[in-house]
This record gives structure tokens, C-alpha cells and sequence, in this order.
């Protein structure tokens, strides 16, 4: 194996074990309430059918 | 009949991640690598994960999530919740017609890795310890030869009915009780299974000693050895980015459907980048370290060539059992191997079958037991052909219209209905609902400009170059011109079919309004 390949695999492997231990660590180390209160939700006003009967029944 | 909604984000996140991690994470990335460049191919790998995987993964897991809490969970709901048009409800029945046209060949794919698993430990795989001999094993069991090993297509087919019975017997069992749940035990366990497979690889050492270059560091070599100039080469870049689509899941209407049964508040952005990352960890890390590096070693830098070139299902079912045939513990670690892969198969094969559900259940509200029996029976008589007619070409034309054009077609109208016909800013503030994480505001950008201009490159180039041919059946030979024009048109008439439904259910819909 050339120099090269060393540091392609190492760069490779750095970068998805990288990600996997971010997420990982960000997955179990939140409760599921703390994410509530970031932004509120957009209505999608599409026409769709389920929106339709949402507004008839408000 | 109220939606399910997952459990646990760990379960949704195993589950997501266990459709992606398939049988390609194993045997078609090490050889895609090993073709096109080697080490370099990451370069085109990891842009391509950046510009198409992630971004196109945050607008399915958001457009699910959103058309879920308004009782949508399969391609033509969804679409349609972002785009009221009635052609995006037609075009939607891409998400339940690519999963379902690759679930009646693969699960018979699949079922030749729990065969594969059982004749490695009852031994019979073993006698079988050349490349003839292996190949011979493998034609002989899918029923296109009689030999020592095999009469006729029944154990196979035996194999291809416990496989079909567990996918549904899991599908019967829901969203929480089937789905995640056997996602749960699945995924760690093939974590384990990898782990301990690539241990071995990597603990092989020179096995032996009369040919030294014949090593590990040999195969880690062919596998990484960056060849840049391959990067001059376009048709390197679109197998990366191919590549990149077959692992990831998204286009096939996978995705959106399994996001459509989380709750409103639930976050996407962070759930969405986990289930990835453990699918790249999958194939770049542990992928990437068994099957070329171990060929190199017991084949040589010779053997290996043909081996690549050889392909995937080649390298899966041929050359793995040769190679555990020269280690100790053959039979062991030839289970875990095929079992392995198994495991992959059913975790992809299961949420194939989900949308269709979905749509069943949310469209024309079918109960579990009605929509799990009828598409039983519907894809058990639909995926006779692929067993039947294996060598007549079913398959690859099955794969190449649902299985790598569709998908891509079905990826290019998301993202462009996403980013512009709903805006990318609405859109990017629906992926932030309820997210751990901030997404860089760069992917605003990505998401509306660079992603849909990359699909459209792509598929372009996928028409021009086969596209054509596969239309006109120019590559078709003329016995199996007959199969191939009833499949061309069995397909036809099957997307047909769900187009007609969608319009049956929503002018029910209508009336009922």
C-alpha cells in the first residue's frame, strides 16, 4: 500500500467515523422535549384535501 | 384507522438505516471502488454524499414527516401535500411502484443468502471449493443446471418461500411491533457480524509464505491506492454518485413513507444524517475492509482483476465461499458472512414493502390484515418471473427501468417539487421544525440549485448511454427478446395500474368531500 492509499483510507475513515460518533453522541445525548421549541411549523396551504377539511372543521 | 408513529427515535433511525445497509454495502461498493480509481473514487464518493445523499435524504425524511400528520405515507400523498397538482400525485406512484418492482427480484436474491448461510454451516458449501466448482454450485441452485449438488430449482425455491413468509410476517406486524422492532435486534447484530468478519480480514496477515506480496496491506492497497487520473473520467463521477443512490435509499419512496409515521414534532435534520452516517460506516469502514481485501489475499494481484471485474454477485456468491474455504473455520465464518447479508436483505427488502401499504391504508383505508394479504398474494404472483426466467434477462431490465433510472427520475421531480414549486425557504424552515441540529444554510443552496442539476446530468447520461438501447431492446438477444418485450410491457401496465388507482382513490376522496 502506497502513502496514497494510507491517507485516503485515513482521511476516509476519519471523516465517516467522524459523523457516526457526532450523530451518535447528539442522538442519545438528547431527551426527545428538547427539541420542541426550535421554530414553529409552517402551514402548507396546498389545497390538499386533509388541509381542506382541517379549515371546514376549524 | 389511526396512524402508527414509531416508538423510539433510535427505533426510526435503525430502521431507515437498516433499508439503506443492503447487499450493495458489502459486495457493489468495494468493487465500484476497486474499478474506478481506487482510493480517489472517495473523492467523487464523498461530493456526491454531500451534494446528492444528504441533501435528498433532509427532503425525504421532512416531505414524509409533513404529509404523515395530514394521514399521507406513500409517493402520491405526499408529493401531493406539496404540490396540490394532480399530475404530482401521478407521478408520486414512482414511490410505490420502484420499491415494489425491486422487491419481486430481490427478495429472491435475498433468499439465496439465508440458503448460502445454511449450506455453509450444514457443509455443503464447502465441497464446492473452486472457481468452477462454486460457480457450478450457484447455477445449479438457482435451477439453470443439474449437477451434483442440485436437481432443478426446488431448494431454491424453498428458500425464496421462508424468506417471502418472514418479510410479511414482519410487514403483518406493523410499524412498531415488525418493523422497528426487528430493525432493533437486526442492526446491532449486523454490526457484530461485520466487525467480526473484518477482524478476520484484517488479522490475515500474508496467510502464505512462498508469495509475501499476497497481503493484507496488498489488498488494503488495491482497494485504496489512489489512481487520480481516473478522476478525468466522467463515467467515474456518475458511479460514484450511482453509487451513492443505491446505498443511501433515497428515490426508491422508502424513506418518505417510513418519515411519514413520525410525529409532527419530531426532528428529521439530526435523525436523517444518523441513519447515513451509519450506513456509510457500513459500507466505507466495514465494507470496504472484507470481500476485495480478502480476494487479494488468497487470489493475488492477478486473481483480484478478475475477480472485480467479475462483479458484485460474483465476488458475493462465488468468490467469498472459495475464500472462506482456505481459512479455518469455514463453516462458521462462512454462516456469519451469508448470514450477514441476509440480515441486510430482509431489513431493505421489508421497507420495500411499506409504501404499498401505506397507500392501501391511508388511500383506501385498508385494514393491516386486507393490505398485508393482498399484497402478498400481488407480489408473490409478481415475483415468479425473476425466479423462472433468471436467465432470460427479466431481472436486469426489471433493474434498470425501477431499479437506476426510476430512481433517480422519481429523486429528480422530489427535489425540484421540494425547492421549487414548495420553496426552499419554507422548506428549509419545515426541515428545522423540531431539528437537534442546525443545517448549514449552504444546503439552501445545494438543494435548489446543485442537487437537481446533478440528478439531471445524471440522468441524461444514464438515458443516453442505456437508456436508449433498453427502450428499443437493442441489447437484447433474440431469445430473450420475447421476455424481455413482456416484462418492458408487464411494467408498463403495472405503473399503469397504481396511476389509475391513485385516481380511483382520490375521486373517492372527492366524493366523500
Amino acid at each position: 500500500m502506497t502513502a496514497g492509499g494510507w491517507i485516503m483510507i485515513a482521511l476516509s475513515w476519519s471523516f465517516i467515523i467522524g459523523l457516526s460518533v457526532f450523530c451518535m453522541k447528539r442522538v442519545i445525548g438528547l431527551k426527545n422535549s428538547q427539541a420542541d421549541h426550535i421554530k414553529p411549523i409552517y402551514e402548507i396551504d396546498t389545497g390538499d384535501l386533509g388541509d381542506s377539511e382541517k379549515k371546514k372543521n376549524k | 384507522m389511526p396512524r402508527e408513529n414509531w416508538s423510539s427515535r433510535i427505533g426510526i433511525i435503525l430502521a431507515v438505516a437498516g433499508s439503506a445497509v443492503g447487499l450493495g454495502n458489502f459486495l457493489r461498493f468495494p468493487v465500484q471502488a476497486a474499478q474506478n480509481g481506487g482510493g480517489a473514487f472517495m473523492i467523487p464518493y464523498i461530493i456526491a454524499l454531500l451534494l446528492l445523499g444528504i441533501p435528498l435524504c433532509w427532503v425525504e425524511w421532512t416531505m414524509g414527516r409533513a404529509a404523515g400528520g395530514r394521514g399521507h405515507g406513500s409517493g402520491p400523498g405526499i408529493l401531493n401535500v406539496f404540490w396540490s397538482h394532480r399530475f404530482s400525485r401521478y407521478f408520486g406512484s414512482l414511490g410505490i411502484f420502484i420499491p415494489l418492482m425491486i422487491y419481486f427480484y430481490y427478495v429472491y436474491i435475498e433468499s439465496w443468502c439465508l440458503a448460502y448461510a445454511w449450506y455453509a454451516i450444514s457443509g455443503s458449501l464447502g465441497a464446492a471449493a473452486t472457481a468452477g466448482e462454486a460457480k457450478n454450485f450457484l447455477t445449479a441452485f438457482q435451477g439453470l443446471a443439474d449437477n451434483q449438488w442440485f436437481s432443478g430449482i426446488s431448494s431454491a425455491y424453498l428458500f425464496f418461500l421462508i424468506t417471502f413468509v418472514i418479510n410479511f410476517l414482519v410487514i403483518y406486524r406493523g410499524v412498531v411491533k415488525g418493523i422497528e422492532t426487528i430493525s432493533k435486534i437486526a442492526m446491532p447484530i449486523l454490526v457484530v457480524l461485520g466487525v467480526v468478519i473484518m477482524f478476520r480480514v484484517l488479522t490475515l496477515g500474508a496467510p502464505d509464505p512462498a508469495r509475501p506480496e499476497w497481503s493484507l496491506t496488498g489488498g488494503l492497497g488495491f482497494m485504496w491506492n489512489p489512481d487520480f487520473s481516473a478522476l478525468t473520467d466522467a463515467k467515474v463521477w456518475l458511479s460514484a454518485a450511482g453509487q451513492i443512490f443505491f446505498t443511501t435509499s433515497v428515490g426508491l419512496g422508502l424513506i418518505i413513507t417510513y418519515a411519514s409515521y413520525l410525529k409532527e414534532n419530531d426532528d428529521v435534520a439530526l435523525s436523517g444524517l444518523s441513519s447515513i452516517s451509519i450506513n456509510e460506516f457500513m459500507e466505507v469502514v466495514i465494507g470496504a475492509s472484507i470481500a476485495i481485501p480478502a480476494a487479494f489475499i488468497f487470489f493475488g494481484p492477478d486473481g483480484i482483476k478478475e475477480v472485480a471485474e467479475g462483479g458484485a454477485f460474483n465476488l458475493g456468491f462465488v468468490t467469498m465461499p472459495m475464500i472462506f474455504d482456505q481459512m479455518p473455520m469455514t463453516a462458521l465464518l462462512g454462516f456469519i458472512w451469508f448470514f450477514l447479508l441476509f440480515l441486510a436483505g430482509v431489513t431493505s427488502s421489508i421497507s420495500m414493502l411499506q409504501p404499498a401499504i401505506a397507500f392501501l391504508e391511508d388511500e383506501f383505508g385498508f385494514i393491516r390484515k386486507q393490505s398485508v394479504s393482498f399484497l402478498g398474494l400481488f407480489t408473490f404472483i409478481a415475483a415468479q418471473p425473476a425466479i423462472f426466467f433468471l436467465d432470460k434477462g427479466v431481472l436486469d431490465m426489471m433493474d434498470f427501468w425501477a431499479g437506476t433510472f426510476a430512481i433517480v427520475l422519481f429523486a429528480t421531480g422530489e427535489v425540484i417539487i421540494f425547492g421549487w414549486v414548495y420553496g426552499i425557504d419554507k422548506g428549509f424552515d419545515q426541515l428545522h421544525h423540531g431539528a437537534d441540529i442546525k443545517v448549514p444554510r449552504i444546503f439552501k443552496f445545494i438543494i435548489k440549485y446543485v442537487t437537481p442539476s446533478y440528478l439531471i446530468i445524471i440522468l441524461s447520461y444514464w438515458f443516453y448511454q442505456d437508456g436508449i438501447d433498453n427502450l428499443l431492446l437493442r441489447k437484447v438477444s433474440d431469445e430473450n427478446f420475447p421476455y424481455a418485450l413482456a416484462t418492458m410491457l408487464g411494467m408498463v401496465i403495472f405503473l399503469a395500474g397504481i396511476v389509475a388507482a391513485v385516481e380511483i382513490a382520490w375521486r373517492k376522496k372527492d366524493r366523500k368531500s
